[in-house]
């Protein structure tokens, strides 16, 4: 199954981010031979946003990086050039498509040069005529003249207009949109494309509407490609603080006032490392009011679900809509670009499990009526815990039920029992029977079982850099975490002599039977698993590579710990 | 037939100091039974303590023994070998008097030498020898 995530504006990047963190922590999509993974399907991931450089792509950039590191150490040798890929987890591709609402085709060199709304209005290419002459009487001067390479600064009345010439021009696969969507490599494939962006941003406001749109009638006039599309809005969950200064109240700013501010405010971070005629320009941008205003995202969350309801919900398959209460006060003002590096936030993860469950096709029940709320009416937004995500289906049945924190607690667990408790010192000949599978495999290969040693200590460190960052209550790291998980998972990923005991303490078997002694935790879930039940899990084959066989361990982990859920609750 | 045959032989000999007066030879062999015994004993004492040590494991990483841990336990019965010889030889009136220092040197050898020995086979018989070879 090929999965497309259209990651639109700022948010939608991020979202983006948490999806790829998600999957190479281990949530599936689908079970496979009774095993339940996300390997075997592929995800590629466009990126809608002018703002090519921003915090959010470089943020995504890096954990792509990790992502291909990960399953290059996982699979068995085979890979793409692009494609990081392994029994693991979903094959990903990890050159993100940039579609750039601002590299438009042109008629004459003129055309599309000028990166600002009256410049893209004024443009033609094939019969698309110049639009300027109608539109401009809906504009002020400043909203045609502003600079839009670094997004839209939140005002959808600039973006749609954009976005509608670009919508128009991905019908011409000769187009630069058009060429990095490549739609005509999916027809006739079975793909879930799955938008997400901001109700209340520029970008994503009107990015996910006009994208939706256009997929939406592509699928309905060529109904055989088996194509879904879904969407994830993003209601305000966090809201940025001030601008360092005030817009003015009308009229334009002297020379003079963008010098002296552009001294004044040279050194915050926002304005930090960029060149003095482009913290001209910001100080410019900040005195017209092009800034996002926190005061005004509700509204214009609330204007863009009405949007919805009355013209572009009947394109999509489904649609998603995650949010927070109380939005969270982000710290540091930026305007886009490099210095818009937001944490990550918990809403954002849970964007990525909408995209989860629309991946797995399970649907969000009767697709005639709304589904409202997957969380509890005491969670505190602020601080939340793995255990208040919603839980998605993985499959056809309610077994397959995903809960977020049994699959934090899975990874956790899997990461100490391959670390930690296989005998890799010892010669594989010499490991005793409880672990006859593995011993097997290693025993006339010793090379081969010091560099599966090796590699899966490595992608070990790699699955515990994204379990721990993703759930980090560092402000630097994330925000909407309480830390409770994070301080729980850290004895099961950490090599002190403290926390290896007690856990170790936990997987030992009892005296007289293979059971566990004790149980491994994570706030609600819980996995009674001893040494020698972990021992007798490999694969049939034993040509398995490493991701098949972590996702065997994986899985079975998982099962038991739904179970051991199950059985508390009854 | 064995003792007979080591009787015959000189080697006794090699197992006492003196052997001046009527009898030292049998001391001699009571000596190398004793070692051949406590070697034995030893051997079935430290298999017995490896198998526990295995059963009892409550995790993969207690249960599989590396061929150094092996070793260790092999070189550790060695010292029971000797504190066991020791208390016999010094609470034995002959053997202290006809074996005597000398004799107690060769037979704690030849007691180890045993021993080890029947380490060795006991692991090569056993599925342990995985953990020897």
């Amino acid at each position: 199954m090929r999965n497309v995530f259209i990651a639109v504006g700022g948010s939608g990047t991020k979202v983006a981010e948490a999806l790829v963190r998600l999957l190479a922590i281990g949530f599936p999509t689908h079970r496979e031979k009774n095993v339940l993974t996300s390997a075997g399907h592929s995800l590629q991931i466009w990126r809608l946003d002018p703002d090519l450089n921003s915090g959010a792509a470089v943020a995504l950039s890096n954990c792509l990086k990790d992502y291909q590191e990960l399953q290059a150490l996982l699979n068995g040798g085979q890979s793409g050039a692009d494609v990081a890929s392994s029994r693991w987890s979903m094959d990903v591709d990890t050159k993100v498509r940039h579609l750039d609402p601002l590299q438009l085709p042109q008629s004459a060199t003129a055309d599309n040069v000028v990166k600002n709304l009256g410049g893209i209005l004024d443009s033609r290419y094939g019969t698309i005529k110049s639009s300027l002459p109608f539109l401009a009487p809906f504009y002020e001067k400043k909203d045609l003249e502003v600079e839009i390479d670094r997004g839209f600064y939140q005002k959808p009345f600039i973006g749609a207009a954009v976005m509608g010439v670009f919508a128009e021009s991905l019908r011409d696969e000769n187009s630069p949109g058009g060429k990095a969507c490549s739609l005509t490599a999916f027809q006739n494939v079975s793909t879930n494309f799955f938008l997400c962006g901001s109700l209340h941003g520029g970008t994503g406001a009107c990015g996910v509407p006009v994208m939706g749109k256009y997929l939406g009638s592509l699928k309905r006039n060529n109904q055989t490609w088996d194509w879904r599309v879904g969407a994830c809005l993003l209601t305000p969950y966090c809201v940025p603080p001030q601008p360092p200064f005030g817009s003015l109240r009308d009229g334009y700013p002297t020379p003079q006032q963008i010098d002296d501010l552009a001294k004044e405010h040279g050194d915050k971070p926002a304005f930090k490392g960029l060149p003095v005629e482009d913290k001209r320009k910001l100080v410019e941008q900040i005195l017209l009011g092009f800034y996002a205003e926190p005061e005004a995202m509700e509204a214009r969350a609330r204007q863009g679900l009405a949007y919805y309801r009355d013209h572009s919900a009947d394109y999509f398959d489904e649609l998603y809509l995650t949010g927070k209460p109380e939005p969270d006060k982000l710290k540091v003002w930026s305007n886009g670009g490099q210095s818009q590096s937001n944490p990550l936030n918990s809403a954002e993860v849970v964007g990525a499990l909408a995209a989860l469950n629309f991946f797995s096709r399970a649907g969000t029940g009767n697709p005639e009526s709304y589904v409202i709320a997957a969380s509890n009416t005491d969670l505190n937004s602020e601080k939340m815990n793995l255990r208040d995500l919603p839980r998605y289906t993985a499959g056809a049945t309610s077994e397959d039920e995903i809960d977020g924190e049994a699959v934090f607690l899975s990874t956790a667990a899997m990461h100490h029992l391959i670390t930690k408790q296989i005998p890799w010192e010892i010669p594989a000949k010499g490991w005793p029977k409880e672990i006859a599978g593995l011993r097997k495999v290693y025993q006339d290969n010793e090379n081969r079982k010091l560099d599966d040693w090796k590699r899966f200590s490595t992608a070990n460190a790699l699955l515990a850099k994204f379990l721990m960052t993703t759930v980090d209550p560092n402000p630097h790291e994330t925000i909407g975490w309480s830390g409770e998980d994070f301080d729980k998972l850290r004895p099961y990923v950490s090599g002190d002599q403290s926390s290896l005991k007690e856990i170790t303490a936990k997987t030992a078997k009892k005296l007289t039977s293979r059971e566990a002694r004790g149980e491994l935790e994570l706030g609600n879930s819980s996995i009674r698993v001893s040494t020698f039940d972990f021992g007798g899990w490999c694969p049939e084959s034993s040509d398995f590579t490493r991701g098949e066989y972590l996702r065997m361990v994986w899985s079975n982990l998982f099962t038991r710990a739904r179970r051991r859920m199950r059985a508390a609750g009854a | 037939m064995l003792v007979l045959l080591i009787q015959s032989s000189s080697l006794l000999n090699l197992f006492v100091d003196a052997c001046d007066e009527e009898g030292c030879e049998d001391t001699a062999l009571n000596w190398v039974i004793a070692a051949l015994v406590i070697a034995v004993i030893c051997a079935l004492t430290m298999l017995a303590f490896k198998w526990l040590k295995k059963y009892t494991a409550i995790n993969l990483v207690q249960k599989a023994w590396s061929r150094g841990q092996t070793m260790v336990l092999i070189l550790a019965g060695l010292v029971p070998v000797v504190i066991v010889l020791l208390v016999i030889w010094y609470s034995t009136r002959n053997f202290f008097n006809y074996v005597g220092v000398g004799g107690l040197l060769k037979g704690i050898v030849f007691s180890w030498l045993l021993y080890v020995l029947f380490m060795f086979t006991g692991h090569l018989v056993s599925p342990w020898r995985r953990e020897i070879l």
